[in-house]
Formats: C-alpha cells, sequence, structure tokens
C-alpha cells in the first residue's frame, strides 16, 4: 500500500496529507486534515484565540461534521431546551453538556468565544463536570451558541436530568460542608483535649481547666449535631422502621459522649470526652465522602455517555419537516431521514432506499441494502440514501427500548452494592450494644461515673470506623488506579469477581476486530501503477462520509482530481479530461469482504476488496487470557464466511455465528452451568447478554447502551487493559482481607480489655484513629499498581 | 497562665471565622472546578499584554455592532 509519510492535522493531530484542506491564517497556512478543522482553525485564528494553540495541552478533537446537523436540531425544539432553562432577572441561563474538551485551554476557548455572542452574557465552563453555563440577555439564543462551539470542533448536548443533577449538587456540597467542619472541629477539640489529658492542670488551676473544657464543648457540639446529623437521621430511621443499622451504635456513642461530657462538666466529674466525639464524626464522614465521591464519579461517566438514539427527528407534516423531539413521534407519523442518520424508532420504508448498517444491532459487518416496504429496526444507521419511514409505534415501545430498561435498572442497582458488608451490619450492631449494655451493668457496683468511662470506650473502641474505612477506601483506590490504565468501573463487584472467571466470551464486529473497514487486497484490471490509481481511489473517498471511504483516509491523494460527485452508488471525478469512477463491484465479494471497483470512462481499472479487520492487539489478549486460564470463545451475529477466519487467525476455543441476541443470552447461560463468564461486547445485540454474565466489558467504540449495560467499560479504544485487570482485582482483594482482618483483629483484640474497664475513653479515641489512619494508608499502596508489574 | 481566657476565646473567633469562610466558599461554587481557574490567570495575562480587549469589551463592541 502506497502509504507516504503525512503531516499531522494543526487542529487536531491526525495525519492531513498536505494538499488536503488548508486554513488560511495571519500566520500563514496551517494543514488541515478535514474541512471541519480545517474551519475550527479559521474561526479560532479570526477571533483572535490563536493563543489557545500555544498553550494547550493535548491535542483538539476531531470535528465531527456529520452528527453536528442533528445534534443542532436538539436546540431547535423548545420542548427539549425548557427543563434545562432557569430565569434571571435579566434574562435566561442555560446549561449545557459539553464533549472533547482536553485541558483549560479548551474552557478557555469556548467561554472567549460565547463571550462575543450578542445576547450572551456571561458563559462559564466547568471543566470538571464538562459543563456550560451560559447567561442571556432576553431570550436564550441556544441554536447559536451550539453552532459556535460546533465550529470550534466540540461537541455539545443537552445534560441529563437537571431535577437529579441539582439534588446531588446540593448533596455534594452538604457533604463537603460537614465534613469541612468536622475536619477542623475535631483537631481542634483533640487540641484542647490534650492539654487535658497530659494533666497540665492540678488542682489549682480548676479554672483553666474549666475553660478548656467549655472551648472543647464548643467546638465538639456543632460537629456532633450538624456534622454528625445524618448519622442520628440514620439510626432514627433504622429504629422507626425496626432496623439495626450500623448508625444505631454511632449515634448513641455520639450521644452519650456528648450528653456524658456536658454532665461531667457540670457535676465536676473526671473526664470530658467532646474530642472523642468530634474525631469520630470525622473519621466516619471521610469513610462517606470517598463513597459518594466514588459514585459521583461513576455517574458522570454515564452522563458523558451520548444517546443511543437520536433525541430529535424530522417528522413530515404535509411536505414540510419539521424537527420535534422523538418523545412526541406517535405510531403512523413520517420521519425523514437522511445519510448518517440513525433510525429512531421501528417502522417500515415507505419512500425511497438505503444501505443500513446494522452491526450494532446484528453484528454483521458488511452494511444492507433496503428498499420500500422493508422493516427497520430502531438503532440501525443510514449508511446511503434518503429514506421516509412510517413509525410503527412510539419510541418508547421500540425494541430498543426494552433492552434500555433493563440496562437502566440493572446500572442502577449496581451503585448501590458498595454498601454489600452492610449486610453484616445489624449483626455486628446487635453485639456492640449488647456489650456496651454489659459493661455499664458490671461495672455499675464501683459507682455510675467510672460504669459510664467503661461504657463509652467499649463504644468507641468498637467504632466500625476502619471497618467501614476498610472497603470503600480500596475500592476507591483501586477505581482510581484502573481509571489510570483506561477502565471504568461501574460496578466494583464485577471487578472483584474478575480473578474468579473461568471463561470470556467476545463479540467479533466491533469487538474483537475495528468494527471498521480496511483495504485487504487489490487487483489491477486494466493497464497503470497500483499506486496511482490508489490515489485516485482516495482523491474520489476524500469527503465520503460512507464508513467504506474510512480505508482510503491514510493514503495520498491524487490532488488532480476536480468535480467530485457522488451519484448515488457511486461517486465520479474528472481527472484530466477522463471520468473515473468508483461503485460497488458486489458479484466480485469474496466471503465475508465487501468489493469496490474502479472504472475510467466506463471500463474497470482496479478491484478492491475491504474488511472489517481484527484489532492489532487481538490475538495478544486472547493469549495473554488463555495463559490465565481462561476459555476464549466468539459469538457473533455476523454469517459463518467473516467469522471463520477471525476465530482462526485467533485460535479461539470456540465460536459460533449467526446469533441473534437471545442466542448469545442462552449460550452465556449454558456456558455459566460449569463456570463463571466474562462477556465482551460494543453493540446493542450483546446488551442482553452482559446483564446476564458475571462480568461485562464494552469497548470503547461500543454503543452507548452496551457501555450502560457493562460493568467494566474501557475509555481507549483498544483491549489492552482486559488482561491486566484480574491481577489488578486480586490485589484490591488482597488489600481488602488485610484491611478487615486488621479492623476486625484490633477490634477482637481491645474489646475485652474495654468491657473490664482497663482502657481509658481517650486511649480508646486514639487507638480507633491509629487503626483508622493504618487501613487509609494500605489503602492507597494500591494506587502505585501498574499493570506492567504483573 | 491568665492570658488563655482571653487567647482561647479569640482562637475560637479565628475558628468560627475560616469556618464562615469555607462556607461562604462553598456556598458560591469555589471548590466546583479547581482545574480552570489556575490556568485562567495566565490566559487573561496574555491577552492583556498582546492589548486585546479582554472578554467584556469585546462583548459590548460585538452588541453594540449587531444593534
Amino acid at each position: 500500500m502506497n502509504q507516504s509519510l503525512t503531516p499531522p492535522c494543526w487542529h487536531c493531530g491526525q495525519p492531513a496529507p498536505s494538499g488536503a484542506f488548508t486554513a488560511r491564517t495571519p500566520e500563514g497556512s496551517r494543514d488541515a486534515c478535514c474541512p471541519g478543522c480545517a474551519a475550527a482553525i479559521e474561526t479560532i485564528y479570526g477571533m483572535g484565540l490563536d493563543d489557545y494553540y500555544r498553550i494547550r495541552q493535548d491535542e483538539a478533537p476531531a470535528p465531527d461534521a456529520r452528527r453536528a446537523e442533528l445534534d443542532l436540531a436538539l436546540f431547535e425544539i423548545p420542548d427539549l431546551l425548557a427543563p434545562h432553562c432557569a430565569s434571571l432577572p435579566d434574562g435566561e441561563r442555560l446549561q449545557l453538556q459539553l464533549s472533547g474538551l482536553t485541558c483549560a485551554a479548551c474552557s478557555w476557548l469556548i467561554e472567549k468565544a460565547l463571550s462575543t455572542q450578542p445576547g450572551v452574557s456571561r458563559a462559564s465552563v466547568n471543566l470538571a463536570g464538562m459543563t456550560l453555563t451560559v447567561d442571556y440577555q432576553g431570550a436564550p439564543q441556544a441554536r447559536e451558541t451550539a453552532r459556535r462551539i460546533q465550529q470550534l470542533g466540540y461537541g455539545v448536548s443537552l445534560p441529563g436530568d437537571p431535577v437529579a443533577t441539582a439534588a446531588n449538587r446540593r448533596e455534594h456540597k452538604r457533604l463537603l460542608g460537614r465534613l469541612i467542619l468536622a475536619g477542623l472541629g475535631a483537631m481542634q477539640a483533640m487540641m484542647y483535649s490534650m492539654a487535658l489529658y497530659i494533666g497540665v492542670f492540678d488542682g489549682s488551676d480548676a479554672v483553666y481547666e474549666w475553660v478548656f473544657r467549655l472551648a472543647s464543648f464548643f467546638v465538639a457540639t456543632p460537629v456532633v449535631f450538624y456534622a454528625g446529623w445524618p448519622f442520628f437521621q440514620g439510626a432514627w430511621r433504622g429504629l422507626r422502621n425496626r432496623n439495626l443499622t450500623m448508625d444505631t451504635p454511632v449515634a448513641l456513642a455520639l450521644f452519650l459522649a456528648w450528653g456524658g461530657s456536658l454532665v461531667a462538666m457540670f457535676t465536676g466529674g473526671s473526664h470530658v470526652y467532646f474530642d472523642s466525639a468530634a474525631m469520630f464524626v470525622f473519621f466516619l464522614l471521610i469513610s462517606r465522602w470517598l463513597e459518594h465521591r466514588q459514585r459521583q464519579a461513576i455517574n458522570a461517566g454515564y452522563a458523558r455517555l451520548g444517546d443511543t438514539l437520536p433525541r430529535a427527528v424530522r417528522r413530515l407534516s404535509g411536505d414540510q419537516a419539521q424537527w420535534v423531539s422523538l418523545r412526541q413521534v406517535a405510531a403512523g407519523d413520517r420521519l425523514l431521514l437522511i445519510q448518517g442518520d440513525v433510525v429512531p424508532v421501528d417502522g417500515r420504508i415507505i419512500d425511497g432506499q438505503g444501505t443500513f448498517d446494522e452491526a450494532a444491532l446484528t453484528g454483521e459487518s458488511v452494511p444492507i441494502s433496503r428498499g420500500l416496504h422493508s422493516c427497520l429496526v430502531a438503532g440501525a444507521r443510514l449508511q446511503e440514501g434518503s429514506i421516509t419511514l412510517q413509525a410503527e409505534c412510539a419510541a418508547d415501545h421500540s425494541q430498543i427500548a426494552r433492552i434500555s430498561e433493563q440496562v437502566e435498572l440493572a446500572s442502577r442497582e449496581r451503585l448501590d452494592v458498595i454498601r454489600d458488608w452492610h449486610r453484616i451490619a445489624p449483626l455486628f450492631t446487635a453485639a456492640v450494644l449488647l456489650l456496651a449494655a454489659f459493661t455499664l451493668l458490671w461495672h455499675w457496683p464501683a459507682g455510675p461515673g467510672e460504669a459510664f468511662d467503661h461504657t463509652l470506650a467499649v463504644l468507641v473502641i468498637t467504632c466500625p470506623c476502619a471497618l467501614a474505612l476498610a472497603v470503600p477506601l480500596t475500592l476507591s483506590a483501586t477505581l482510581g488506579t484502573a481509571l489510570r490504565e483506561g477502565v471504568l468501573v461501574a460496578s466494583p463487584r464485577q471487578l472483584l469477581r474478575l480473578p474468579h472467571i473461568g471463561g470470556a466470551l467476545f463479540d467479533k464486529t466491533g469487538t474483537l476486530t475495528l468494527g471498521r473497514f480496511s483495504l485487504v487486497d487489490t487487483q489491477v484490471a486494466g493497464e497503470g501503477q497500483k499506486a496511482d490509481l490508489l490515489a485516485i481511489v482516495s482523491a474520489l473517498e476524500w469527503n465520503n462520509p460512507h464508513p467504506l471511504a474510512q480505508a482510503f483516509r491514510d493514503i495520498a491523494r491524487n490532488p488532480q482530481m476536480t468535480d467530485i460527485l457522488p451519484d448515488g452508488n457511486g461517486i465520479t471525478g474528472n481527472l484530466q479530461g477522463q471520468q473515473w469512477r468508483i461503485s460497488g463491484a458486489p458479484q466480485q465479494a469474496r466471503p465475508g469482504t465487501t468489493c469496490l471497483q474502479l472504472s475510467r470512462d466506463g471500463a474497470v481499472q482496479l478491484y478492491l476488496w475491504l474488511q472489517d479487520s481484527i484489532r492489532e492487539e487481538s490475538a495478544a489478549v486472547t493469549r495473554a487470557l488463555r495463559q490465565q486460564g481462561l476459555a476464549v470463545r466468539m459469538a457473533t451475529g455476523d454469517n459463518d464466511a467473516a467469522a471463520g477466519p477471525v476465530a482462526r487467525e485467533l485460535s479461539l476455543e470456540e465460536w459460533r455465528a449467526g446469533m441473534k441476541p437471545a442466542d448469545k443470552t442462552r449460550w452465556l447461560k449454558e456456558l455459566q452451568t460449569t463456570t463463571t463468564q466474562m462477556m465482551v461486547g460494543d453493540g446493542i445485540n450483546d446488551a442482553e447478554a452482559m446483564l446476564a454474565a458475571d462480568v461485562s466489558v464494552a469497548t470503547a467504540n461500543a454503543t452507548s447502551l452496551a457501555q450502560r449495560a457493562a460493568g467494566l467499560y474501557m475509555l481507549k479504544d483498544n483491549l489492552q487493559a482486559i488482561p491486566a485487570l484480574p491481577a489488578l482485582a486480586r490485589r484490591c482483594q488482597r488489600t481488602i482481607r488485610q484491611n478487615l482482618t486488621w479492623a476486625l483483629l484490633y477490634n477482637l483484640l481491645a474489646v475485652p480489655f474495654a468491657v473490664a474497664g482497663w482502657v481509658p475513653p481517650w486511649a480508646a479515641a486514639i487507638g480507633m484513629s491509629a487503626s483508622s489512619l493504618l487501613v487509609t494508608l494500605n489503602a492507597t499502596r494500591v494506587t502505585r499498581w501498574k499493570s506492567s508489574s504483573c | 497562665m491568665e492570658i488563655v481566657l482571653l487567647l482561647i476565646p479569640l482562637a475560637l473567633l479565628f475558628l468560627a471565622g475560616a469556618i464562615w469562610a469555607l462556607f461562604w466558599a462553598l456556598r458560591k461554587d469555589q471548590f466546583d472546578d479547581l482545574d480552570n481557574a489556575s490556568w485562567r490567570v495566565v490566559f487573561e495575562d496574555r491577552e492583556q499584554r498582546k492589548g486585546l480587549p479582554t472578554s467584556k469589551e469585546a462583548a459590548d463592541h460585538d452588541n453594540e455592532r449587531n444593534s
């Protein structure tokens, strides 16, 4: 293949064969890889924002021209916009979701570009959440804003459910506030108590002791009752439902420590325990905070996934097409679809014909041509042509909607499994309360004051702090490490199952293969050099959005080609007076491939065979999994001819072709009767099997439905991280076990002493903190894990 | 030692001030985006040195032209 060295695109860094597209700037011309990038460069220079290119830390995303129009359509439908608008005194505020931001330079660029839009009074980007807030004077001009963002090469869409987002933000802020207060208060209380513990004051300085006690009362009280409020709430809720939760002994210990100290302060008791109470709250809040952050990171990951189906569709009324939201579509509506659109609802073609990419639905890698009266399933992508579709049902009754519902349900359940260990909570709690009561009764003869001291020591020492921190901290560290390796873990439970997996079931199209076509063979039919002919093909296919055209992206183009025009079934162009045409040649296609022909003035010059080729790393990944003792299998919806070569090249244990989604699930369940299974896939057709699998992994190029169905999904478009994951999971498990063992051992050892009355409460508080600290440090060791070290 | 009687209430006052400031920052979304603000300085500095109008002036100018 003739592949000359190509300079990178000035904007996105992808190869840009010179002469392809150039952007004119005051500093000379810049190479671009596509018209979108060229426009972005000119826009940025035109606005005087070229500093962006000097300061950015990462290359910009390539604008996706195909999606641009559809994305903009969202901003024309008032129904869709309304939930994201809020009114201000002199205008409106709009929230938008951005994508493709790589560093702070991107957010600066967007803010600048929007600040010159008429009617915009303020635009601010939140890089962490990739959200944009725009304030308008008067009515929002959302479409213009979106268009400007797109021109710069970024993606823009409407954010998820605004009510849930706002509630989540409020909870996040409240928890952070509690944590800050508890941290500051606990440190202060500790400081005052230290003076009391080490006995600076003898009898003569009673007034100073009183001042110190009063000071620690002042700092600890808000900590206990404001920061510690969730524990009282939880305990109360538990009691009302006749349920013992971990919160019960915590709330009891807090109240006893605080109330007892207050009594001791006024009755001249020997000790106050305000510091113990405050430290207690602080440590427990840290654990809550970590859990919360984990949940948020997972939610944010979900929010950034695109939609499987378009949210806006062109509905025909008479001959007029009008953008409406998908939810408004009813059975019988006529919808207009053009090249690149995704079929939004199950229906039937009533006008026109087209080629459809159904890979996500069926796994078939070759696009299928469908004509008048054919049935279409929502989720297929129209590759070529334009059609009118008659909807057979409302959008939420499409086949895909049923799968989406299952997936949503599963992903919601998943967020709660972090709290799995809470099942042991009632037992633990009951044991602690019994012990405390026993201690109180046992020491009662020695006087209520002493009995109280010892009971408090038992409650503090049995605090599930270290126990509570052990699991969330380790998981948090592991999830962070996985993220660094390019894997987002939506279900920690699935990650922990990985070491015990017995087999892996892979999808073919888009998972083991790239899911896009590349040139595998050519045959010169006339005279002429292959390289010259390929340059002509490349020139013809250059600006074609068809997936087959991508195969020629990296081939140098013949720059003299003019009048390039698509003509329905192919593309024609003019080169030195001769007419060249590239078109399909289905009669020459070999099994599993698609064939194209290049002709000059009607005479065929070159045949080209294209195939969905195997990923570079697939062989290494499947080999590594086999070495770990997994049986690697493949289930595909594609035909035998396309699947066979792939399975043989990767020497898979077993493979089945022509499988419908339900067949995949059935086979997976069959395999699960002997050993646990991992499912790796990318399509809507894999979603069902992924939900049934013990561990499910979605590739980076997967449809968002599959990503939502998966417990783990890859952020980088390769499979390399998969074989390393079981090792990370084992490491995580080992750390959790160490932490739990330590926490339990400490509790079991210390409790008898506390019950016997040999541990003063302050020592119990220090022991508890040290134990928590140890657990924390042990958990952070996981972040140093590297995939190469296994 | 008498000074303790003054210093401790003073320390408590400072603490109250610090907590108030942190809660104020929290309410004003100061903790929302920690990456962006640190870079903004660099951009605005470059802009000023080049004598470009700041974003606000540019916006006003644009609005005038369009109205």
